[in-house]
């Protein structure tokens, strides 16, 4: 029977810190043999008991101090530097694993795709690991941040933010900038590191032979123009990602970068010796013709892609002007 | 019924800002725990034996009470009074308490002449 009075006290204190677990027990033990008549019967010790309540309800009370891992006070910071460091931390790690990928002995599409999303959760999961233990630690040692910032000095009207977007105009999505951004990169570090390697994904087999239909001497040359495209588009989606809507500067350096990357495509086009020779001999096997034809077809086909990137320049470039043009006219009722 | 767990919820809130004061007020002479617990009962107010132990203990930790262990009797018991300090903080916080009371009578009295 004391037992059971054994037990439930037992039962509060565990959930005590230790230095005060002697102390309450001894007042329960007390308060408890109050409340029982002498010589109490069993029923007697289990009203009393359970009219104490429950053991986690009473321990909860005994606690000077209620339980966090972050408290309320840092929580919101918590939660603003998990956001900006977990996306960073796994775009950086995701960007190695690629990198690293790109520049092993063995490379294929499975194992980059595989490296990025591995390199992304590997990445998150630490950053979000460390920013929390971080935080409960600092929680710990009684750190109060809005304590802090209050000793600072007194708020006043000027420190309002201002509203987040005012601006007028056609806004551009953060994310798609950002994967913009991350495609430029990725992809002209992809063909850099293929050309340096002498390997190439567009392959055709013929006769177990591998032919590449462009040479290696043109795609050797051709490297400065990649990183050229690379750097275009990593400077034009960090503008859409700075300005965030369409304005004219942006229009015009939209202008720009089209007509820069198509003049630059179009002149490596009409590189004589941009298609290999092998793969023109086993082209010419199957149109089965003479050299001239072939040309001809060559200088067709260049016409062709020319014409193809000319109108997808002006396609972006006359998006881009419509969308400056919608934002920034004067809205009249 | 939700509206009564509100109801109810609402109630404890209230009575939980009173609690500190209703203790410290029955503490002018040393008691033990379940004393006083029986002493607020006969004085009608109603509070339960698993807020009043660790309240009393909250108390003591704050400074407003004192404590000591009485082992001259057959059992143990832990005899909590006023601190001088506590002494001091209770006469104030009962005059806070009657000025809290004029100003809600006052609130609560007009609505009733709506």
């Amino acid at each position: 029977m004391s037992e059971l009075i054994a037990r439930y006290i037992h039962d509060v204190t565990r959930r005590l810190p230790e230095k005060e677990r002697e102390e309450i027990k001894r007042e329960l033990e007390a308060s408890i043999a109050d409340m029982l008549p002498d010589n109490p019967s069993e029923q007697d010790v289990i009203d009393v008991l359970t009219n104490l309540g429950p053991p986690a309800k009473m321990a909860e009370q005994y606690r000077q101090k209620p339980r966090y891992l972050i408290s309320p006070a840092l929580f919101d910071t918590y939660i603003h530097v998990l956001k900006l460091v977990v996306p960073i931390v796994a775009g950086v790690l995701a960007c190695i694993g690629v990198f690293g990928e790109i520049f092993s002995d063995s490379v294929s599409i499975g194992g980059v795709i595989g490296k990025i999303f591995g390199g992304a959760i590997e990445g998150a999961l630490q950053a979000a690991f460390w920013v929390t233990l971080g935080f409960a630690v600092a929680d710990y040692f009684g750190y109060n941040i809005s304590d802090y910032a209050l000793k600072q000095k007194p708020w006043t009207i000027d420190r309002l933010p201002p509203l987040p977007d005012q601006r007028q105009g056609v806004k551009i999505s953060r994310p798609s900038a950002i994967v913009g951004m991350s495609l430029s990169v990725f992809f002209t570090a992809l063909f850099v590191a293929m050309i340096v390697r002498g390997e190439s994904f567009f392959v055709f087999t013929h006769n177990s032979v591998i032919i590449s239909p462009f040479s290696q001497a043109a795609l050797d040359r051709a490297i400065p123009y990649i990183l050229l495209f690379g750097a275009l588009g990593l400077v034009m989606n960090g503008l859409k990602l700075y300005w965030g809507r369409w304005t004219v500067p942006l229009c015009i350096a939209n202008i720009v970068n089209n007509i820069v990357w198509v003049s630059v495509a179009i002149t490596i086009l009409h590189w004589p010796d941009l298609l290999d020779q092998e793969f023109i001999v086993w082209v010419s096997a199957f149109i089965d013709d003479a050299d001239i034809l072939l040309y001809i077809t060559q200088g067709r086909v260049v016409l062709f892609f020319s014409a193809v990137f000319i109108l997808a320049a002006m396609l972006d470039i006359g998006v881009s002007i419509w969308n400056t043009w919608r934002g920034n006219k004067e809205v009249t009722v | 019924m939700p509206e009564d767990e509100l109801l109810q919820g609402l109630i404890v809130d209230l009575r939980r800002g009173t609690l500190v004061l209703a203790v410290m007020s029955s503490l002018s002479q040393p008691k033990y725990g379940y004393s006083l617990l029986q002493d607020m009962e006969n004085q009608g107010f109603r509070i339960e034996a698993n807020t009043l132990y660790p309240l009393l203990r909250r108390l003591e930790s704050q400074g407003l009470l004192q404590s000591q262990w009485d082992t001259a009797e057959s059992r143990p018991r832990k005899y909590y009074h006023l601190s001088d300090w506590g002494r001091t903080l209770y006469t104030r916080l009962r005059e806070e308490w009657r000025r809290m009371t004029r100003e809600m009578e006052n609130l609560l009295g007009e609505d009733e002449e709506k």
